[in-house]
């Protein structure tokens, strides 16, 4: 249980970072864009608003 | 060390990374810096809801009968306020703080009193990344 709830923890750890850091080293260093940053905004709303939906379809009765 | 204090120490570490790399890179616009936080703000917030998700999806069976460890009603409260946030966001990028701040509210306000002893951490934790997002 503890050793879950850590785990758990941990997904706080920062993905943030990573958006910077994923894109210079798949792009010989370079800086992201502003067209990068949305394209990544939106990509991310899309993941958790439907990660919240797919919590919703499994339980219609909570 | 108990099971809190270890959480704790977790995620005030978790919270220190964070705090020294929040800085928008500087090729980007005005716009694009506006986009960068409210990217940085749906990432902290989003990471609420998976971690609800997963604690929801965690079953305990002491005391009996086999629950989740976090409930489905608590959940339901993250995942609705959580949602909430994303929508306003995804209409009013700038409006991330105004959003995330209101659905960490509605959270700590609605959870049950076992739900705010379990998610209490992450309610806080999140609290300090989004204040560290600047803007």
């Amino acid at each position: 249980m503890e050793a879950l709830i850590l785990q758990l923890a941990q997904l706080l750890t920062p993905i943030i970072t990573d958006v910077i850091k994923h894109y210079r080293d798949t792009h010989g260093g370079a800086l992201p864009t502003d067209a990068d940053i949305h394209a990544e905004l939106t990509a991310n709303l899309a993941k958790y608003l439907g990660e919240g939906s797919a919590w919703d379809a499994a339980h219609p009765n909570a | 060390m108990s099971r809190t204090r270890r959480l704790s120490h977790a995620l005030v570490l978790v919270v220190l990374v964070l705090q020294g790399c929040a800085k928008a890179p500087p090729s980007l616009s005005p716009a694009g810096v506006r986009d960068y936080r409210a990217n940085e703000a749906v990432l902290a917030i989003g990471q609420v809801q998976t971690a609800a998700i997963g604690l929801n999806g965690v079953s305990v069976c002491d005391p009996a009968p086999c629950h989740p460890l976090l409930s489905d009603a608590n959940t339901r409260v993250v995942v609705s306020a959580v949602r909430a946030a994303l929508l306003t966001i995804q209409q009013t990028p700038a409006g991330w703080k105004a959003a995330t701040n209101t659905a960490l509210d509605q959270i700590a306000a609605q959870l049950d009193a076992a739900g705010k002893g379990k998610f209490r951490a992450y309610i806080e934790a999140a609290r300090v990344v989004l204040n560290a997002i600047g803007g």
